[in-house]
């Protein structure tokens, strides 16, 4: 009997559990809207599940190699001496021994790069030992120069004996 | 009057556009110089190239990685390394592979004995279209660019290790200066500017090459067809776009 009177006559205070839920709901929309943006940075999903301003700073950084083509402007003499002499370091890339030149070419010239240490550089490539082709000049350095510089009698842009 | 209004706005667009067009066209032919186009990622499609013959494992491009990408000169942070195979005719499963700081100052010399064939290796991030390491990123720190290079957003990275872990070809690690993920961006900064990478430039058996797999004038094309490519783990499906030619079965 009391459960038939509770459904008949419903009570504003019934009511306002759902205005209080309606309330909750609300309020939580709300605080999603405003937390969110907080959270998730600028230019996120434009393209995907990531930052698209992370891609833009990705290709914005700066180098430490310089573009290959450019030491031909200045060193022009370099690049002929090598054709001339049909040096077998021809196709050798400038950067390869003489390291990154970004700056070098950046200041124009000043920042000057140091002067590879010769010996363990020719190593790198020559020295003798397993799983280097069989066309590709290999010596022992120990045994080859006895110390000496390979520089003493190979001239590195063109490396024929002198 | 409203259709007139329309009509005037539509007009003076199309003059303004007209105008843009015609003054950097004539500022070009004044300056005898091209416009810069900007850089558009959806006409590339990124890879690389590495031909084991050419290979004489001089670790150049290890070196050089490090120098163009600032990694720790610490051994074990690499974002490309070199790996020196010896694969014995009785145990061809089971290679002998030395990578002494990762082939940063060259190998040291060996000779190989007769039942031994000895090449190098060199390894890097693969690019893969279907990375695990994206996959596994809970905040989107790492994601594949429209033009096929997988990236890191270091100022995005929780540093959790997940796709450190994720990597079936251990191309990640953690930078211990910013606790965040880093490896291979395949020279994103250079490629883009239509340089090639720090590791392609100072090779100098030209082992390795920058490939853009959507430009038909690109070189690549031919040596995928005229040489016996491989990819690691191929059966990890992670379509890897590093594409090794002349690589022995012994290489994991």
């Amino acid at each position: 009997v009391i459960g038939r009177e509770f459904a008949l006559r419903p009570s504003v205070k019934d009511w306002l559990h759902l205005v209080r839920l309606a309330g909750l709901f609300a309020a939580g929309t709300v605080a999603f809207l405003v937390i969110r943006p907080i959270f998730v940075p600028e230019s996120f999903g434009a393209i995907g599940h990531y930052r698209a301003a992370a891609v833009v700073e990705a290709r914005e950084r700066p180098l430490n190699f310089a573009d290959g083509t450019a030491c031909e402007t200045c060193h022009s003499d370099v690049v002929a001496l090598r054709q001339e002499k049909h040096s077998r370091h021809v196709n050798i890339r400038c950067q390869s021994c003489h390291g990154p030149l970004g700056e070098h070419v950046a200041t124009s010239g000043e920042r000057r790069p140091t002067l590879p240490d010769v010996v363990p550089l020719c190593a790198r490539c020559h020295e003798r030992s397993a799983g280097r082709p069989p066309q590709m000049p290999q010596v022992k350095t120990a045994e080859h120069s006895g110390g000496e510089k390979c520089s003493a009698c190979h001239a590195p842009h063109a490396p024929g004996m002198q | 009057m409203e259709t007139a209004r329309r009509e005037f706005l539509i007009a003076s667009g199309r003059l303004l556009l007209l105008t843009g067009v015609a003054a950097g066209a004539l500022d070009a032919m004044l300056n005898g110089e091209e416009v810069p186009e900007p850089y558009r990622a959806a006409s590339h499609w990124w890879g690389m190239t590495i031909d084991i013959k050419k290979c004489i494992g001089c670790g150049l491009c290890v070196k050089a990685c490090k120098d163009e990408n600032n990694v720790l000169h610490e051994p074990y942070y690499f974002r490309t390394w070199v790996e020196r195979y010896r694969v014995r005719e009785q145990d061809r499963e089971h290679p002998l592979v030395d990578s002494p700081n990762g082939g940063y100052d060259g190998f040291p010399a060996i000779e190989a004995r007769e039942d031994e064939r000895v090449f190098f290796v060199p390894k890097m991030c693969n690019h893969c279209v279907d990375s695990p390491c994206v996959q596994v990123c809970p905040v989107g720190a790492t994601f594949r660019t429209e033009d096929g290079v997988v990236l890191v957003d270091k100022s995005y990275c929780l540093g959790c290790r997940y796709c450190v872990q994720a990597c079936p070809y251990g191309c990640r690690y953690i930078d211990p200066r910013t606790q965040t993920a880093d490896k291979c961006t395949l020279c994103y900064h250079r490629i883009s500017k239509g340089l090639t990478s720090a590791c392609a430039e100072v090779c100098p058996t030209g082992a390795r090459q920058i490939a853009d797999l959507k430009n038909p004038a690109d070189p690549v094309h031919a040596f995928l067809r005229e040489n016996p490519i491989q990819v690691l783990k191929p059966s990890m499906a992670t379509e890897p776009k590093v594409f090794y030619a002349n690589l022995d079965s012994s290489v994991r």
